[in-house]
């Protein structure tokens, strides 16, 4: 140990940039998937906080794609609340919409009906759209847009003033009369979904196969869980994350087994020195290993720290931006490190130990 | 203690060739031998095999009982670790580590660790260097290296101490300071030593010389000038 960490010392340059290299990955992969991750669960959080027990969505759509278009008939809902079980319908248009240069998902609702299935809008300040021309957006967008209740904003091509702040989390982050955004978006008469509250909650999976089989080409998606169920609908999640994570496997391998390579180089003589002070070669071995897991250990300290800087940094630009960088992706990620660390320093590690005794001390 | 048999060390390649030719040695224990010889006759390459550091092509090591040339590298390694230090012409210091810390690792690695702060300091007052046990190898004058690395060897209490031209890169007054050292090893119950060098002047502080050339040692000869070491206790 006190060899290894002289070693480091020695050279202080190499060994901060194999450090800095390998904290770049770790806190590209936490990054990365704390964001990916964040906005995930951020959005099917909210669709969760409207309160509603069933989502009715287009048969075949996943979570996300059926939040973009009105394709179901709106008189859906009449049969709905027809059908034993369901208590409330809500019918929801949604949009993406551009504001201030980021896009938002918008809501079209009549907000009697989405305060009949849950909380409803939850209003901090003013009051819910009553008329056309009206909005409300959640505080979160009002805090990082400055915006207050009598305000103006431009989106879809039009003006609208701000009625009321929502409390944050709950759908979407800006609302409109349902039929002003449908008249907006030429789908009148239709909606993209219906959130659906059950009479009890014992009733609520038989009412989802009730509304199935009463209304073709329907989905019914319990709520309960729903933030999994997105995770699994978004195909391609699984493989980019486990892309990230190799990748930085291969980043702390790569860096550590060249650090490793061209220190066990520099300290030929040195291996010779101790092989004749009769070492053996798993002494060699393992000084070399434990050279390299304190490297790695700094890397993935030092990734901590830059993870903690970009996240932030991030919060501080993006304030709509969620980073969920979670106890279990911090373990992980330290774990793929310093595996990374160790396996790098294998093959040097080898090749230190084979170095003949003699020639070793006759290297220049 | 040290008993060598028609020794043959080849280092094959494109071109064989042979460093040792047939080489009979025999140092009693306790003996300060000196192994006196031109360049590239072969000295090193005995002081390697002597050691375990090298195979031989043929003949027989025998070290304190310990066959060396039957032994594998293994074996050699461990017998290397507890029986035997080296002083090299070049040091051969930890340049990362301070004075201490090379001694402290000689010791641990030679599973010797036990004892090693009281030895350790012994060996620096012996030495003369108790005020630069913090001071890193390139820190130090060069004779001032060669007596850690002196230091070094003892540490681990080794049965024989192998020196290989330990004043090749010292000047006359740290060349005669160091021989000095060496005289006081050996005058104490300390291990049989076995230097090899060029230099008449310092081979005239052994009890012993072997003469060698091509390969090849000559009869030994005792050096009226010196004490044999022999004479005293030996553990």
């Amino acid at each position: 140990m006190t060899l290894a960490v002289a070693a480091i010392l020695q050279k202080k340059l190499r060994s901060a940039i194999t450090v800095l290299a390998v904290g770049i990955g770790v806190a590209l992969l936490l990054v990365l998937v704390g964001l990916t991750r964040g906005s995930m669960n951020e959005v099917a959080q909210r669709i969760q906080n409207v309160g509603a027990d069933l989502l009715v969505q287009p048969a075949g759509s996943t979570s996300f794609l059926a939040l973009k278009s009105g394709i179901l008939p709106e008189r859906y809902a009449d049969r709905l609340r027809e059908i034993p079980g369901v208590a409330a319908v809500s019918p929801v248009v949604t949009w993406t919409a551009s504001f201030r240069d980021a896009l938002y998902v918008v809501y079209g609702i009549d907000p009697a009906q989405f305060a009949s299935i849950g909380g409803g809008l939850r209003i901090l300040e003013g009051r819910a759209m009553e008329a056309r021309g009206e909005a409300v957006v959640d505080s979160r967008l009002a805090a990082h847009a400055g915006l207050r209740p009598g305000d103006r904003i431009e989106i879809l091509g039009a003006t609208f003033r701000i009625a009321g702040i929502s409390k944050e989390g709950i759908g979407a982050r800006i609302f409109f009369l349902k039929s002003e955004l449908q008249e907006m978006l030429h789908q009148e008469d239709r909606v993209s979904l219906f959130f659906v509250r059950c009479s009890s909650p014992g009733a609520v999976k038989a009412t989802a196969l009730a509304i199935e089989a009463a209304l073709r080409g329907v989905k019914c998606q319990l709520l309960e869980g729903f933030a999994d169920d997105m995770a699994r609908s978004m195909r391609g999640l699984d493989e980019f994350v486990a892309a990230v994570t190799i990748t930085t496997l291969l980043v702390s391998l790569l860096v550590v087994s060249l650090t490793m390579y061209m220190t066990v180089l520099e300290k030929t003589r040195d291996i010779g020195i101790l092989r004749s002070l009769g070492a053996s070669r798993r002494f060699i071995v393992g000084g070399v290993v434990v050279e390299s897991v304190l490297l790695t250990i700094a890397g993935v300290a030092t990734g901590y720290a830059i993870t903690a800087a970009a996240t932030a940094a991030l919060r501080a630009r993006y304030p709509l931006l969620t980073v969920d960088v979670t106890p279990a992706w911090i373990a992980l990620a330290g774990c793929v490190g310093v595996a990374g660390g160790v396996l790098g320093a294998l093959y040097p590690a080898w090749l230190a130990a084979r170095q003949d005794p003699v020639r070793a001390l006759s290297y220049e | 203690m040290i008993h060598v048999r028609q020794l043959v060390k080849e280092y094959r390649g494109a071109v064989s060739t042979a460093a040792l030719r047939g080489v009979d040695l025999d140092v009693e224990a306790g003996t300060f031998a000196a192994v006196v010889g031109p360049s590239g006759c072969g000295k090193s390459t005995l002081l390697y095999v002597l050691g375990g550091m090298l195979g031989a092509t043929s003949g027989t090591v025998r070290v304190g009982g310990f066959d060396v040339t039957a032994a594998g590298e293994r074996a050699r390694t461990a017998f290397r670790r507890t029986e035997i230090g080296f002083v090299f012409q070049k040091f051969n210091l930890l340049g990362a580590l301070d004075v201490e810390d090379n001694l402290r690792l000689a010791a641990r690695i030679a599973g010797r660790a036990d004892g090693a702060a009281e030895r350790i300091d012994a060996l620096l007052e012996r030495v003369g260097l108790t005020g630069k046990r913090r001071a890193r190898p390139a820190e130090l004058s060069q004779g001032e290296q060669q007596r850690v690395a002196i230091a070094r060897a003892l540490v681990k209490e080794p049965r024989i101490l192998l020196a290989d031209e330990p004043t090749g890169n010292l000047d006359t007054a740290s060349s005669r300071a160091i021989m000095g050292l060496f005289r006081e090893v050996a005058g104490g119950p300390g291990p049989t030593i076995l230097m090899i060098t060029h230099n008449p002047e310092c081979a005239a502080v052994a009890d012993v010389v072997i003469p060698m050339e091509d390969g090849r040692t000559g009869a030994p000869y005792p050096n009226a000038a010196a004490r044999p070491s022999a004479e005293r206790g030996r553990r």
